[in-house]
């Protein structure tokens, strides 16, 4: 949260954040990154940039954020500002069950455009336990299936700072892996 | 027995020999044996050309013969394959040579007309290069501060560099912002693919985009900077993709070998300031020879500007002389004339000429003349007349004295008239003015007594005078005893006549 010195070494990473229409992405990341642009990037060009450090197994790496404008009826995803992301952030308002099956779907679609690459979903709004409308069950099948979830709350900042380090992390071992199969 | 080993190697070596009968087919095949290859030619040909690069050079031997033969053969083929991109790319670069040369037309076209295009045109002329080109080189006043290259696909940076070595902290979060309004504007309003937006400009800063597959090179630039500097992006960045195409291609987000290409960036950072702050643009020969003409022209004037100066002073003091009146002036041939009316009284123009230090042989007068009625010079036309009418009077004694009788109370009484008068016209013309009273005595008597007796006379008169109200100051009294006769006989008559006070006006300086 404090200014950060950009390390000249670091390794970049441009990660997408996408989701449905106000499930908090913005606000979920707000105190956590480092941005220069006004919120209204959203809505006249669909896209607003922030920047995260961390060090994740000794390494710097500075993960460029594409903040995506919602998806629905109004605002269709730009798929063209996915490219070349190395990992993305699914977000979902765990108390609006559409907002999952919204995240499932585009899921999919993000990954028919980037290929199989690393990515998290964050469950936002878990200070709202008592409104969860989404049953532990339909989590725990997903996690089954492979993805990595985690509850946060942009209100108390619970899970987030933990989320950007797990993506770094598989992001690198995902770089990782490509380089020990490319030898 | 035979049939009984053959039964045996059979048992023993049954699967083995059905694996080696199965090889030998598969290579002794020429369809199986293709397929066996072919199923690991493809990563063959990858593990042998990512050790060995003479196996690349091979391969691009054998590559550039098949592409040649097929050529050769039928061009028809390739040029229908290539025909979607060198479409594209000649396009593009037609519509960028066009896009530049607009740009030089408008600069030229708004500055063709000022009052410094009129100097670039002499130095044009003076220098023999295209006009053009000095509006180019004079008028463009920018310079790049700062230049990133960013990966294409990822929007990320790679390197970037500025003007002032001070490196923009946010750059990476600009870099990602520029490639996501591209990618904005490119959805938006390009009609085809490689359509990209290279350019935007906000007051006097602009950023050029540069884009090749991979890379794009963009420029802030300050100022209006000259087509030709798109050149210069081009050039940077097609070198970097030359030199570092795998590094590119590969990037994972390790930017530290793109320290590189930062001298391909430094070399966009171009800038020129203005002709004044330009160094090393004066011209010595020519700023020279501006000097000497100045000097020379200096050098000539001075003379001949300080003549004519005390020429008009003269004729201007002329023209304020009472009594002058100038009807003609000029010059003729090397010499100036003068013509007009000169009252007697007036001052004398040969005499003022010599005051003002011009040489009198440059001068010819012609004058008429006139009487004037100018105050001053009437002023001074009654002093004359008083003077003389005055100096015309004597105050007679009889023999041995020196009072006054009262048949000369009336010459005084003239006199002090006359005085009057002279006081008055001096005091006009403000000139000092000084009456002399003159006692004189016949021959008669000792010399001592006589110049007691002259004393005594003129010291009546004066009296008189003052008595009569004249101021002491302008009036003087002494006696000439009898050494100034005002009659020389020895008669009666003469000796009358020396008895007497005389009168003269003086005019001290």
């Amino acid at each position: 949260m404090n200014p950060t010195v950009q390390p000249s070494n670091a390794i970049q990473k441009k990660v997408c954040m996408v989701g449905a229409f106000a499930v908090g992405k913005t606000s979920l990341v707000k105190r956590f990154v480092e941005s220069i642009f006004d919120e209204r990037y959203h809505t006249t060009i669909g896209v607003k940039i922030d920047r995260k450090y961390l060090t994740v197994k000794g390494r710097d790496v500075n993960l460029v954020l594409w903040d995506l404008a919602g998806d629905d009826e109004l605002a269709q995803l730009r798929m063209s500002h996915l490219r070349g992301a190395s990992g993305y952030i699914l977000v979902a308002d765990g108390s609006r069950p559409a907002t999952l099956d919204k995240a499932i779907e585009l899921q999919s679609r993000v990954e028919s455009t980037l290929g199989s690459v690393p990515f998290v979903l964050a469950l936002n709004k878990s200070d709202l336990v008592h409104e969860w409308r989404i049953g532990a069950d339909a989590a725990a099948a997903l996690e089954r299936s492979g993805w990595t979830i985690f509850s946060t709350s942009a209100k108390v900042g619970s899970g987030v700072e933990h989320l950007f380090e797990t993506l770094a992390a598989k992001m690198l071992e995902s770089t990782e892996k490509q380089v020990s199969d490319a030898t | 027995m035979t049939s009984e080993l053959a039964k045996l190697r059979e048992l023993l070596l049954g699967p083995e020999q059905a694996a080696i009968e199965a090889l030998r087919e598969r290579f002794d095949d020429p369809k199986l044996f293709a397929e066996a290859v072919g199923s690991v030619l493809a990563e063959a040909i990858r593990l042998r050309a990512s050790g060995d690069p003479r196996f690349k050079q091979l391969l691009e031997r054998i590559v550039e013969d098949v592409i040649r033969n097929s050529v050769r053969r039928n061009p028809a083929i390739l040029t229908d394959a290539l025909f979607p991109i060198i479409s594209g790319a000649v396009r593009k670069s037609v519509a960028a040579a066009l896009r530049g040369m607009m740009e030089s037309i408008d600069q030229l076209v708004e500055q063709g007309f000022s009052r410094r295009a009129f100097k670039w045109r002499i130095e044009a002329f003076r220098t023999g290069r295209p006009f053009g080109e000095i509006v180019l080189l004079r008028s463009t006043l920018y310079r790049v501060e700062q230049v990133f290259l960013i990966h294409r696909n990822t929007g990320l940076l790679l390197s970037q560099r500025a003007a002032d070595s001070a490196v923009h902290r946010d750059a990476d979060l600009i870099a990602a912002m520029m490639t996501a309004i591209q990618d904005f504007v490119t959805d938006s309003f390009g009609k085809q693919e490689g359509d990209d937006l290279e350019s935007f400009r906000v007051g006097e800063c602009a950023v050029w985009i540069e884009s090749s597959p991979n890379a794009v090179l963009a420029g802030v630039v300050r100022g209006v900077a000259p087509a030709r500097l798109r050149r210069v992006f081009q050039g940077a960045l097609e070198r970097i993709c030359s030199e570092q195409a795998r590094e590119i291609e590969e990037f994972d987000g390790d930017t530290a070998c793109f320290r590189e290409s930062e001298r391909h960036l430094d070399s966009c950072l171009l800038g020129r300031l203005s002709a004044a702050e330009a160094p090393g643009r004066v011209r010595w020969p020519w700023v020279l020879a501006a000097c000497v003409s100045v000097l020379g022209v200096i050098l000539w004037s001075v003379p001949v500007l300080r003549e004519r100066s005390r020429w008009s002073q003269y004729l201007n003091r002329l023209k304020e002389e009472p009594g002058i009146v100038l009807t003609e002036t000029g010059r003729d041939g090397g010499n100036y004339y003068v013509s007009g009316l000169r009252d007697p009284l007036a001052a004398d123009p040969a005499a003022l000429l010599r005051e003002s230090g011009i040489d009198g042989e440059q001068v010819r007068f012609q004058w008429e003349p006139y009487v004037s009625l100018q105050p001053g010079l009437a002023a001074v036309r009654r002093m004359e007349v008083s003077k003389t009418a005055i100096e015309k009077q004597a105050v007679r004694f009889p023999v041995n004295s020196a009072k006054i009788s009262v048949a000369q109370a009336e010459t005084i009484t003239g006199l002090v008239s006359h005085i009057r008068d002279l006081l008055e016209s001096a005091r006009v013309v403000a000139r000092p003015v000084l009456v002399e009273v003159i006692g004189h005595a016949d021959f008669s008597g000792g010399e001592t007594h006589n110049n007691r007796l002259a004393v005594q006379r003129a010291g009546a008169v004066f009296a008189a005078l003052i008595g009569e109200g004249l101021p002491a100051s302008q009036i003087r009294a002494r006696g000439a005893g009898s050494s100034e006769p005002l009659r020389s006989g020895d008669s009666e008559l003469d000796k009358e006549f020396n008895r007497s006070v005389s009168f003269r006006v003086l005019f001290p300086k």
